[in-house]
């Protein structure tokens, strides 16, 4: 939760040394809570307090950076309900998964990268690639690779498969899906072996929040939430309330952003999925 | 037309618009005498919408008898504005604003079929794709947009945007 002025003075120095270039320390303090100063401008603020002060200021919902070679996609890092309230900062990333076993493969994902709407003067495109691990998902990365440098996703549960190919996409921030109560712990090794990001899968709020602190005690901190769901309407009271927990009670576990596959439901209601999933 | 159209249909229950601030003393009138509801439209501003409901109820039309049409646009063309007002009159409602506690019709049917990604078939980007699946999910995506943002009724035009969109609603109220 944020700290009020009057919190953050408690941890300051509060000798007035004026030296951050207020009056006093309450003053700094104040302006620390409105986020219009750094800490760093405080010569004197102890090491406790400083880390004590970064965890109150680390955003809601995590910020997740999946990146390769060239191009980034980032979500989460918000911070409102609702857009009216400030602003939303990260647009929802777009992924078209594909099938490692697909013979195909090399050209749909050649395809798929070249194509590009202009809008106003700007050029949507694709995002990145989930590549599913239904055949030789190794050679799928390097294939996909072949025709494009976009962020991707695996999804696969076996953690020695994705393992080989993580290690094919050294120095890229991948996005592994996913892990459940069942496999967590080799998954967790897997991601953070690779600094991979890793998508959590569970089948209620309640587990999906306990499966988040198993899979942070095991060191992965960059997550990113499959609620489930059995139809539009539960998905939207599981968004809905994750990211009222999180951002209105700064509920840690539930402090990612989330995922979702609107490609499951056929060609007729994916459109459907997708704006409810973008716009909740 | 719409005051012999309200008398020739006393008895039923329609919904006569569109009531603007310019207008809306005629139509609320011939509503009130013949047991009709009123469509009270505003541009995308949730002060003007309160002002409206408050004239219109000021007239004594009962506030059963107003539906909200906050004015939206399409996919594209200024969604977000119309989303948000429609969410903050939403949330007005609930903290207990009596002049915001209407249902909300919106026309996502009118506003998508305005723009030229759903009316123009040939001269446009071969990445626009097919003509009919993107018209239809232009409508489609809006009306979801503005379900999502609190939106009571739905004007739609395509037959096959109205089977997309039930569906949808019919997934939303399915009891948790």
């Amino acid at each position: 939760m944020a700290l009020s002025g009057i919190q953050i003075y408690k941890m300051l120095p509060q000798t007035n040394c004026k030296e951050c270039g207020f009056p006093t320390c309450l003053a700094f303090a104040m302006k620390l809570a409105a986020k219009q100063v750094e800490l760093s401008a405080c010569p004197y603020v102890s090491d406790a307090s400083k880390k004590q002060l970064a965890e109150s200021a680390a955003p809601p919902i995590r910020l997740i950076t999946l990146k390769s070679n060239g191009t980034e996609v980032k979500v989460g890092n918000e911070v409102c309900m609702f857009r009216h309230e400030k602003t939303f900062y990260n647009k929802p990333g777009l992924f078209l998964r594909v099938k490692a076993s697909d013979p195909e493969l090399a050209k749909k994902v050649s395809e798929a990268a070249a194509y590009k709407v202009n809008y106003v003067g700007m050029d949507f495109t694709l995002d990145g690639f989930a590549i599913e691990a239904d055949g030789d998902l190794a050679a799928a990365v390097k294939a996909v690779r072949g025709v494009s440098k976009r962020p991707l996703m695996l999804i696969g549960n076996d953690a020695a498969v994705l393992d080989s190919s993580l290690a094919l996409l050294a120095g890229e921030g991948t996005l592994v899906y996913a892990a459940d109560s069942t496999n967590y712990e080799s998954l967790a090794d897997t991601a953070k072996k690779h600094k991979a990001s890793l998508v959590v899968k569970a089948d209620s709020l309640d587990a999906l929040a306990d499966l988040t602190q198993k899979v942070q005690a095991k060191g992965v901190e960059d997550m990113v939430l499959d609620l489930g769901g059995k139809n539009m309407g539960e998905w939207l009271a599981r968004s809905t309330q994750a990211r009222r927990l999180a951002l209105k009670s700064n509920f840690k576990p539930l402090g990612y952003p989330t995922i979702y596959f609107a490609d499951t439901h056929g060609v007729d209601k994916e459109a459907v999925y997708a704006a409810q999933t973008i716009h909740t | 037309m719409l005051v012999p159209i309200a008398e020739a249909t006393k008895g039923e229950q329609l919904v006569l618009g569109i009531c603007e601030d310019k207008n809306y003393r005629t139509i609320v009138a011939t509503a009130m005498a013949n047991g009709h509801l009123v469509q009270a439209r505003t541009p995308m501003d949730v002060n003007l919408s309160k002002q409206l409901n408050i004239l219109i109820s000021d007239m004594g039309m009962p506030k059963d008898r107003i539906i909200m049409d906050p004015t939206t646009g399409a996919l594209g063309y200024g969604i977000e504005y119309g989303y948000s007002v429609m969410e903050r009159l939403r949330l007005a409602a609930l903290q207990g604003d009596a002049m915001t506690q209407l249902p909300m019709i919106v026309t996502p049917g009118f506003e998508a079929w305005k723009t030229k990604e759903s009316k123009v078939g040939e001269g446009v980007p071969e990445a626009w794709g097919d003509w009919n699946a993107r018209a239809i999910n232009w409508e489609t995506l809006t009306a979801i947009a503005l379900i999502e943002s609190g939106a009571d009724i739905l004007v739609l035009r395509h037959p096959e945007s109205v089977r997309r969109v039930k569906e949808a609603i019919e997934e939303l109220m399915v009891a948790a």
